[in-house]
């Protein structure tokens, strides 16, 4: 069970990573167009 | 002494494109700088142009460079969904490359993700690939950055705590 939650905590954390990093992005090549 | 003349050649007619297309979105104009440069490296690569002359006659037959806006502008003006979203985002006129679409995508990445998670995201790049306010290439980069920690995360979670 534990291991379950686990393995559920990463994917949350890893998914919720990328869509905060490409938000920084394109907001930085938006400013510098 | 040839090739830097034809690079000369290439620069100025760039140089040309890009005063023309200033009028244009900032997405749409550097998607058709890329193109116009593709075009140009891919005719060289295959040895169509190896002199002056030859890239003089290149030039001469991709146009104009007001002419290729002019065309570009057209192809663009009459969808009725860049219209409409151009008003939304900008009913004075253009300035800012921030309009409605632009910082709903940005909200939806950032925020969506922790709020409203997996769903948020993928709405946000929906949003991200409508705007004409970034380039293509910046569209692949996004969409990168989004999708591949995630499936990292899908991976992990398997390798190390599917129960074996």
């Amino acid at each position: 069970m534990n291991m379950a939650i686990g393995g559920l905590f990463i994917l949350l954390a890893l998914s919720a990573i990328g869509p905060v990093l490409a938000a920084a992005y394109l907001a930085f090549a938006l400013r510098r167009s | 002494m040839t090739a830097p003349l034809i690079e000369q050649l290439v620069v100025d007619y760039i140089a040309r494109l890009e005063r023309a297309a200033s009028t244009l979105p900032p997405g749409d104009r550097a998607d058709l700088i890329e193109e116009i440069r593709e075009h140009i490296d891919t005719a060289k690569e295959a040895g169509a142009v190896s002199d002056e002359a030859g890239m003089r006659t290149l030039l001469d037959r991709l146009g104009e460079p007001e002419a290729i806006v002019a065309s570009a502008r057209d192809d663009t003006a009459p969808r009725p969904d860049r219209q409409l979203s151009a008003f939304v985002e900008n009913p004075v006129g253009p300035a800012s490359p921030w309009g409605g679409l632009e910082i709903a995508t940005v909200i939806l990445l950032g925020l969506g993700a922790v709020v409203i998670p997996i769903l948020g995201p993928l709405v946000g790049l929906i949003l991200l690939w409508s705007s004409s306010q970034w380039t293509r290439r910046q569209k692949r980069i996004g969409t990168a950055i989004t999708v591949l920690p995630t499936l990292l995360g899908v991976v992990l979670s398997v390798l190390l705590f599917l129960p074996t």
